[in-house]
């Protein structure tokens, strides 16, 4: 399928159309297939999914349309569809349908960013600052929820803001601690010490800290407590040289401020500066938090 | 005679073609039409053979020996059963008109449908069926009856689940007739419903659903049941008006992780887990080594309105000798529910407590078995009824004693650990002494033997800083005596770790490893022995004075206190 509409979704200037046209066709062939959701299903996503990414003008949402409401119809509850079917409706000036799916967007997928985005927008269009506000509250608060890739499985279940794992790293360059601890329990907009105990008493020089973000987060990471037998150290700031695979730093905050831009595993390397010897209790004090969806906070909109 | 056969090849070439129809057709149905269904290549050529072949036979032999389990008889006439196959698959969900005649009871009137997504449950000779009765016709107060093919796991699975006295479905081993000729063995269960909950005394309560699988999959969506409410569907609610209220699930499903954030987590879930019940049915998926309530299916909770209780169901209920990939574990967990309880060594606690009364003092393994003696010489009787079945020539009797060797190999397994000496080593230190333990088995009751000038009282310090705060227990001395008895019990901790690169959140094991407890004396003295039982054979052993390299205890992981102290 998603070849099909390559051809017209590479020309100068895309031909929504008749890619629209050719997934009408793929539609009517899986109504014939199965009554009910059929086998073609997540093909007609893939493609329905492509289109959508070319679609760049508002022409191009209002041709889209009638593709994205049958969509909708077939599967309730995909939520991608809901997003683009609310674009649609929005471009159109059918602002109180737009925000019924926008609302069934956020009902299925809390955490993401995309239906609170396009609700702020609309909000914004109908001059209603009180429903723009709730958006603003309700997606700094929302956790659950999150999305799956399509084509590759990632360190947790999908994208998600409730959990991390910490590996540990060795102080000889030869020898790696496999072991990956997960740990659950993130809450967002707080300070929490997250505790991890690993199989034996280990010598550290670092750890490693995998997430599955949606991006658009915010991690603080405030110290870093290390104990062993003997010794009890609170690493701060300057105690710990950070790098990541593809988030970005603010370095000129308190506290190292990490910024997650990708929908992808994360991997934060956390380098201490010294070596520490027999560690058999570590806690993480850190905070996740999201970023603004727009240049105004909340109650200024 | 090349006429002749030219006539035969012209004959057979219609038949051919309708065979071949007919295997596609099927085929079709079965592995590519239905959204996110999967399944493997099948051979129908053989099965649609076999099975006719099975039909004939069984006509031909008409075996009128009777067994002595209760007989279904169901009519359903070619146009319903056309109909329910006629547009799958949705159409395997519309009811149907039929007729029952429930063992020695009137012919009644009754609707009938498919049951399951997986076209296995209604495209082979053997069809799982839901029925609907008339309200003044109901059968044992129930409406709704649900008859699946007799799968031994699901069956002595579900059978031991009723004998544990769990919130369960009992199930019935009957002989279903569909228009006269018999079906072979079905097992019939009631729905899971509010009459259900009723009848279990249980009045006012939502049942949720967990099945992000198949086609009712959301697509894209990150599939972890505990991580979006969205997920769950409301089978069962109170009233109508609450139908699409799920605040009670999203109160439990935050209450999970913000215990799991907690320095000092509370096991209850803030009240939502009855400790009793939830490691009652812990204990039963240990014993039935059943992992099958993953993230992502499988799950079913009961919200009690009236007392606030959340109670974990059972669902596609079966019987394994192991957790694939790692052989046969006392501790694991499929999803994140499991996983907070199970590294709870207070959990663990009470869960080897039930397992111990079931295997041990109720014998329900024992019973089991005898149960299964007790219907075999039956099931040999229906077996001959038996239509082709699915999975090739194995009968009923062969995968039963398969499945009855499977539980008798987790009560070896079993027997074996509860009658295995705790792993735990002791050595002194500067402020009195540590204990190590690793492995399944707690020490407890540890008895301390001092030569001279014994402690006063003996601390434990479980913040591991050397210093006994107000906070933390201790224990005194009665009379002057040299031995104190420590009324405890330690555990090793439960720990997730994993050495893979996916979903590393939802690996089955949950390790334990080697720990260590501070003890703290009144006069820094350490004893020179130290003696410990296991809980559960009573036996004591004298731990191995030797420095172990262990860690400190994690947060899960309490000094569980016998009596009050």
């Amino acid at each position: 399928m998603i070849v099909s509409v390559q051809e017209d979704l590479k020309r100068s200037k895309p031909d929504m159309f008749s890619a629209k046209k050719k997934v009408f066709k793929f539609i009517r062939v899986s109504n014939l297939v199965a009554n009910g959701k059929s086998k073609l299903l997540i093909g007609i996503y893939d493609v329905t999914k492509l289109i959508e990414s070319r679609a760049l003008s508002d022409e191009d949402y209002i041709l889209l349309e009638d593709l994205f409401y049958k969509i909708t119809n077939i599967d309730p509850s995909m939520y991608e569809a809901k997003i683009w079917y609310a674009k649609s409706l929005f471009l159109k000036g059918e602002y109180q349908k737009s925000l019924n799916q926008i609302n069934q967007a956020i009902k299925i997928s809390p955490v993401n960013s995309e239906p609170y985005r396009l609700g702020i927008i609309v909000a914004k269009k109908i001059k209603n600052i009180k429903l723009a506000d709730s958006f603003c509250k309700k997606y700094k608060v929302s956790h659950f929820g999150g999305m799956e890739e399509r084509y590759k499985s990632n360190i947790f279940t999908g994208t998600n803001i409730n959990k991390f794992a910490v590996q540990f790293t060795s102080l000889k360059s030869n020898k790696v601690y496999k072991d990956i601890y997960p740990s659950s329990g993130i809450e967002l907009n707080k300070f929490i010490k997250h505790e991890i105990v690993p199989n034996i008493p280990l010598n550290i020089g670092g750890l490693k800290l995998y997430f599955t973000p949606i991006p658009g987060m915010k991690l603080e990471i405030k110290k870093i407590i290390l104990q062993s037998d003997e010794n009890n150290y609170e690493l701060e700031k300057n105690e710990i040289f950070i790098f990541a695979k593809n988030s970005f730093f603010n370095n000129k905050n308190k506290y190292h401020s990490i910024f997650f831009t990708k929908t992808d595993d994360e991997i934060i390397d956390l380098n201490f500066k010294k070596k520490y010897i027999n560690i058999d209790k570590i806690f993480i004090d850190m905070k996740l938090s999201k970023l603004e969806l727009s240049s105004f906070s909340c109650p200024d909109l | 005679m090349p006429r002749l056969i030219k006539k035969i090849i012209l004959l057979l070439i219609p038949l051919f073609l309708l065979f071949s129809y007919t295997v596609i057709k099927k085929d079709f149905r079965l592995a590519h039409q239905t959204s996110l269904v999967y399944n493997t290549p099948f051979p129908w050529q053989t099965y649609i053979l076999k099975a006719e072949m099975a039909k004939i036979f069984q006509k031909l032999r008409f075996i009128k020996k009777n067994s002595q389990f209760s007989k279904v008889k169901i009519t359903l006439n070619k146009k319903s059963s056309k109909k329910l196959l006629g547009n799958t698959p949705n159409s395997t969900k519309d009811w149907v008109k039929a007729s029952l005649k429930y063992e020695n009871n009137l012919v009644q009137n009754i609707e009938l449908r498919y049951r399951g997504d997986n076209p296995w449950n209604w495209l082979m000779e053997k069809k799982s069926y839901r029925i609907k009765l008339r309200k003044n016709e109901l059968i044992n107060n129930s409406k709704y009856l649900e008859y699946f093919p007799f799968s031994p796991t699901m069956f002595f699975s579900s059978k031991l689940s009723s004998e544990m006295d769990l919130l369960t479905l009992k199930p019935k081993l009957i002989e279903l007739y569909i228009n006269g000729i018999s079906n072979g063995m079905y097992v019939e269960f009631e729905r899971l419903n509010e009459n259900f909950l009723k009848k279990n005394n249980i009045n006012f309560a939502n049942i949720y659903k967990g099945e992000n699988h198949a086609s009712e999959r959301y697509i894209g969506l990150n599939n972890n049941l505990f991580n979006n409410t969205e997920l769950w569907s409301k089978v069962s609610a109170i009233s109508k008006n609450s139908a699409k209220n799920k605040s009670d699930l999203n109160f439990f499903l935050e209450s999970l992780i913000k215990n799991e954030n907690k320095s000092s987590p509370d096991l209850s879930l803030d009240g939502f887990i009855d400790l009793n019940i939830q490691s009652k049915f812990f204990s039963f998926l240990t014993i039935s080594q059943n992992n099958h309530h993953d993230y992502f299916h499988n799950m079913r909770l009961v919200f009690n309105t009236e007392n606030g209780k959340v109670t974990q169901l059972l669902a596609d209920s079966q019987i394994n000798s192991s957790i694939d990939p790692d052989g046969f574990l006392l501790d694991f967990s499929s999803n994140d529910l499991s996983s907070f309880l199970n590294k709870n060594t207070d959990f663990i606690d009470q869960k080897y407590k039930w397992i111990y009364y079931y295997v041990f003092k109720r014998k329900i393994i024992d019973k089991l078995i005898s149960y299964y003696k007790s219907i075999r010489p039956n099931l040999k009787i229906v077996e001959k009824r038996e239509p082709h079945s699915n999975d090739g020539l194995r009968s009923n009797l062969i995968k039963s004693d398969v499945i009855i060797q499977k539980i008798k190999s987790n009560k070896k397994n079993i027997e074996k650990l509860f009658g295995s000496k705790p792993n735990s080593t002791w050595n002194p230190s500067k402020k009195g002494f540590k204990i190590s333990i690793k492995g399944h088995m707690p020490a407890a009751n540890i008895k301390l033997y001092f030569k001279n000038n014994p402690p006063k009282w003996i601390g434990i310090d479980e913040d591991y800083n050397n210093r006994i705060s107000l906070n933390e227990k201790k224990i005194y001395l009665e009379g002057s005596s040299s031995t104190i008895l420590l009324p405890i019990r330690i555990y090793s901790n439960r720990i997730k770790s994993s050495k893979n690169l996916s979903r590393i959140d939802q690996e089955f094991r949950i390790k334990n490893i080697n720990t260590k407890f501070n003890f703290i004396t009144e006069n820094n003295n350490a004893p020179y022995e130290i003696i410990a039982t296991n809980p559960f054979n009573k036996k004591e052993f004298i731990l191995k004075k030797e420095n172990s390299i262990a860690v400190k205890t994690n947060k899960y992981n309490k000094v569980l206190i016998n009596s009050e102290i």
